[in-house]
């Protein structure tokens, strides 16, 4: 099995890693995977007032395609409204980063990464706008 | 469901599929160390493995992508987390569009 030179290059230098503040209002977090199967992916999207992302960070603990599935998606999803960036397909991420079919369930993960995310800012203004 | 229950009867249901689909089907199927994969002529390749951690059965499929399955046992089958499908129903239906070939698993 071999990875592609997309994987790696995200491997080697992976976008947007860091943390954003949690508990900014403007900040929604997704974190996804189990401990027990060794991958831990942490997605947050920094959204603006007119429900663009406007910034993305990622960590993830996990191998290769599970690090460079989650910085794909930092890159994919700045500059998209929340409707937009929940509709990204594990499919997606898993044909533009030549994943070997072992390796697909990665692309899965990323994919709940960023609908965790999404939903978790929109439950965050749910409850602002109820309150 | 325990990590011993989990491993014999995901390797059971592995070990059916592989007799199945090799009585079925023209294609290279493997069964190693609780990994089952199914490779095409024409290169394409289905994963079918063991997920101990969660209890599940994972599927790599070169048509619909990435499926996990927990077992469910009203249905004595293994039922997809997103959905619902059958993993016999989903690899019968994937397998014979592919091939050409009918396959069914019960």
């Amino acid at each position: 099995m071999a990875y592609s030179e997309k994987v790696v290059e995200h491997y080697e230098h992976p976008r947007n890693v860091g943390s954003l503040d949690k508990n900014d209002p403007s900040v929604g977090t997704g974190l996804v995977g189990a401990p027990a199967c060794g991958d831990v992916m942490k997605l947050q999207i920094k959204v603006s007032a007119d429900g663009i992302i406007e910034d993305a960070k990622f960590k993830t603990f996990g191998c290769g395609s599970a690090i460079a599935s989650s910085s794909l998606v930092t890159e994919w999803v700045k500059g998209k409204s929340l409707d937009e960036a929940a509709t990204i397909k594990n499919t997606e991420i898993a044909q533009h980063l030549a994943l070997p079919p072992v390796k697909i369930h990665c692309s899965v993960l990323a994919e709940d990464a960023i609908k965790a995310a999404v939903a978790d800012y929109r439950a965050k203004h749910d409850t602002k706008a109820a309150e | 469901m325990d990590e011993r229950a989990f491993e014999t009867l995901a390797e059971e249901t592995l070990r059916g599929l592989m007799t199945r689909i090799e009585d079925a089907l023209d294609a290279d199927v493997d069964l190693r160390g609780g990994i089952l994969t199914i490779e095409f002529d024409d290169g394409r390749q289905y994963v079918v493995n063991k997920h101990a951690p969660n209890r599940q059965i994972w599927l790599s499929s070169p048509l619909s992508g990435a499926s996990h399955y927990a077992w469910d046992d009203a249905a004595r089958a293994w039922r997809s987390t997103r959905g619902g499908a059958i993993l016999a129903d989903v690899l019968a239906t994937e397998l014979a569009q592919i091939s050409g070939s009918d396959i069914r698993f019960d």
